[in-house]
């Protein structure tokens, strides 16, 4: 047997590339290396996008829509926080909801997750959930039109017409930016046809990476001001911020990941390119 | 006064006319008599290759639908699905197969039932049809969906794993699960971020609108099949608008302006 | 009267819908009939919601009685397999029902909590990430070079991973641009035409159902 056939061999046991992957992906977890994170342009065009005063106004409302289950946290919720924290920093109201019955979880352990980023706001005055709310793209379109109208109470039961954030903020026309952070696909199509066409209120997508192709469309042709993507996006945005979060944290693991990923078809390719090499040489 | 006003646009309204038109002439002239010819696309023959294998290997047949509620955009690609599957099991009816049918849909086991019963009853083999083995529930939640398919691919060894329908992150799951099992692989999805770990990892794939032609053309009825040329009108005028539009960005017009009036 | 009652009346039922759909998307008709739709638009959501559980029910005791039956064999894996999802069943619907006769809205009753918390969500999480082993096995055994657009597939990939990572930044730092290109560009252009043809697959797949052409939805064919 060739060198070449027993290293197709050993690779060939699942087993073994998955014990390389977990130790790929463990090791800079417990032992950091701190590899460079560059700052790609579409994360820099988000960050300004939202520090330019004349887009996103000191004290201006925002929505957030969260769309994701406990699987797509990890991508996800590193991008929320980096957005609230440079949200809060310009004194920003935020609204938050779900059309996913999750929603309220996922806010619950985004609040456990960011105590720094939530401290020194008032609940009903500088942020508010309003929970879960039914009807998907209908209850979007509701919500467009009239806040208090579609939804009765936040997720606390507090009557959403008691809130001053919601007074002040009622309906698409009041707000600055609408964030879509969804691990679905057709959650952004839902906000570019209820609140971007009718409206032309701003939409900014943070997504999974594996989403990122099927999205791009909307923010080529502008219906989008921009869109975070993956865990990559959220370690940039952590780093624009100011605030080392699970983004940062996870990029030497990703990276690990990701080479080795590569190393497996590279070696793939050689050991097919051989055998097909052999065969033929075995023909003549 | 109030009157009729568009609120979506009067040229979108035309041209989802215009293509219903179009499918619905193609399917007047194969009533008529006049064959329509269609591609062959490879995955739909490579079915009853998986399905005959499987029945050589002794092992059964596995299909899946996917997961999620009936009522989201989804609703199609279940429709397409639910086509293939009813050429699987006539197939599987034809040559003897069991066939094991996985779904995450309540609101289709019903249907289900119905469509792998009547194959099997039209195949002259009713007594390959037990309610039971031959349609599982799983659940609609996306990764209890994933494992418990993964389970029942391996559990069961299937022979030939077919998955079409929308799927999301646990594709890869699916194909790989049938890799480990040594199945023979088709699956389609016209969910386009999925599209290629099946074409990856699958033996043959139906990539996007090819799972709605299957469906059309599992029916085996010249009519249906010939509304797929509808779907040829459709490309062949947005080939002529991109044409058209490249032509007059330099003048300084946007077409894409006018095609939302 | 049979047939009448298993095809032609929900064939016509879905052809009013279409219809009716199709047109209240694209025109606004006077503000009464567009109330007396919004009405009936309203209704209908509802429906879907209370079919949508009901059928929810029906796969709750569709996944018991296969345990049932499975149990019944007494292969000693199945039967410990089949029984956790028995209990789990039953567990899920008494929490429920406790839940409902104390008037507490089952999501917030503090047992589903837990249960969503430290089983569930856990779970989900390792479930999905199982994805990264899978894609590392199929990578070594699936993307294999053999023809030319595959190679050039290869390439792209390999740049666009690299520029992924922080390993790419320490290689060359021209590797973010690149991938930003790809994904900004030539992946836009490639995934354009797919989303526009599924849309033409759905219209002319709605053409059928108006047409009473797609009958696999009522559970038999022509």
């Amino acid at each position: 047997m060739t060198a070449i056939e027993k290293i197709d061999k050993i690779l060939s046991t699942r087993q073994l590339l998955y014990t390389l992957l977990i130790i790929a992906i463990i090791l800079p977890l417990i032992y950091p290396v701190g590899l460079p994170i560059g700052i790609s342009s579409r994360t820099k065009a988000v960050y300004d996008y939202i520090q330019d005063d004349s887009k996103v106004p000191p004290g201006s409302h925002v929505l957030i829509e969260i769309y994701y289950e406990v699987a797509a946290r990890a991508e996800l919720e590193p991008q929320v926080i980096a957005l609230m924290k440079q949200l809060f920093e310009k004194n920003c109201k935020l609204v938050f909801l779900s059309t996913i019955t999750y929603g309220p979880l996922a806010f619950q352990f985004l609040q456990a997750s960011a105590p720094d980023v939530f401290e020194g706001k008032t609940y009903g005055e500088d942020y508010v959930f309003l929970g879960y709310i039914a009807g998907q793209e209908s209850a979007v379109a509701s919500l467009a039109k009239s806040i208090t109208g579609t939804v009765a109470t936040d997720n606390y039961g507090n009557p959403t017409s008691s809130l001053p954030l919601i007074v002040e903020a009622n309906d698409a026309s009041a707000y600055a930016l609408v964030i879509v952070a969804s691990s679905g696909t057709d959650t952004f199509g839902w906000y570019v046809r209820q609140w971007y066409t009718p409206y032309h209120t701003p939409l900014l997508f943070g997504a999974l990476s594996v989403i990122a192709p099927s999205i791009e469309p909307y923010v080529n042709a502008g219906q989008a001001v921009g869109m975070l993507t993956g865990q990559r996006s959220a370690a940039e945005y952590e780093l624009l911020v100011g605030r080392k979060g699970l983004g940062i944290a996870s990029m030497d693991a990703q990276s690990f990941a990701h080479g080795l990923i590569l190393v497996f078809i590279i070696v793939g390719n050689i050991v097919f390119a051989y055998t097909k090499l052999s065969k033929r040489g075995e023909k003549k | 006064m109030d009157i009729i006003y568009s609120k979506a646009g009067v040229v979108p309204f035309a041209l989802l006319v215009f293509l219903m038109l179009a499918g619905y002439y193609f399917m007047r002239k194969a009533k008529g008599g006049k064959p329509i010819p269609v591609r062959k696309i490879a995955a739909f023959d490579a079915i009853e290759e998986g399905v005959a294998r499987s029945v050589e290997m002794g092992r059964p047949v596995h299909f899946t639908l996917g997961y999620g509620p009936l009522s989201t955009s989804m609703a199609p690609q279940y429709l397409a699905g639910l086509g293939v599957l009813n050429h699987v099991a006539r197939l599987c009816g034809k040559y003897g197969a069991n066939l094991v049918s996985t779904l995450g849909v309540p609101e289709l086991i019903a249907a289900e039932e119905e469509v792998i019963r009547d194959a099997y009853y039209s195949a002259g083999k009713p007594e390959l049809y037990n309610v039971t083995y031959n349609v599982r529930y799983l659940t609609d939640q996306q990764f209890a969906y994933a494992s418990a398919v993964q389970a029942t691919i391996q559990r069961e060894n299937a022979g030939t794993n077919i998955m079409v329908g929308p799927f999301w992150a646990e594709s890869l799951i699916f194909v790989e699960a049938g890799a480990a099992s040594g199945a023979f692989q088709v699956a389609g999805t016209a969910r386009e971020t999925q599209i290629p770990f099946f074409v990856l990892a699958a033996d043959y794939s139906f990539i996007g609108e090819e799972i709605f032609a299957a469906g059309a053309m599992a029916s085996g009825d010249n009519v249906t099949l010939a509304s797929i040329r509808g779907q040829d009108i459709g490309k062949l005028l947005s080939w002529v608008l991109i044409v058209v539009g490249l032509v007059l960005l330099p003048l300084g017009i946007k077409l894409a302006t006018y095609l939302v009036m | 009267m049979g047939a009448v009652v298993r095809r032609n009346i929900p064939q016509i039922i879905v052809t009013i819908i279409i219809l009716l759909m199709v047109i209240f998307y694209f025109f606004y008709i006077s503000s009464e009939v567009r109330t007396a739709f919004n009405t009936w638009d309203k209704a209908l959501t509802d429906w879907v919601v209370v079919i949508t559980a009901m059928a929810a029910i029906v796969g709750g005791v569709d996944i018991l009685r296969y345990h049932v039956n499975q149990s019944r064999k007494k292969e000693p894996k199945q039967v410990f397999f089949s029984g956790i999802v028995m209990i789990m069943e039953v567990i899920m619907v008494a929490f429920a029902v406790i839940a409902l006769s104390s008037g507490i809205s089952i999501p917030t009753q503090q047992n589903f909590q837990w249960l969503y918390t430290y089983i569930y969500a856990p779970s989900d999480a390792a479930m999905y990430s199982i994805l990264i082993f899978y894609i590392a096995s199929a990578s070594y055994r699936a993307f294999r070079v053999r023809n030319p657009p595959a190679l050039l597939l290869l390439v792209v990939a390999i740049l666009v991973m690299l520029g992924n990572t922080s390993l790419g930044e320490l290689l060359w730092s021209g590797l973010l641009p690149i991938r930003d290109w790809i994904m900004t560009v030539p992946n836009t252009a490639a995934f354009r035409p797919i989303t526009m043809g599924l849309g033409f697959g759905i219209i002319i797949l709605g053409l059928r159902l108006l047409l009473g052409k797609e009958t696999t939805w009522m559970g038999r064919r022509e």
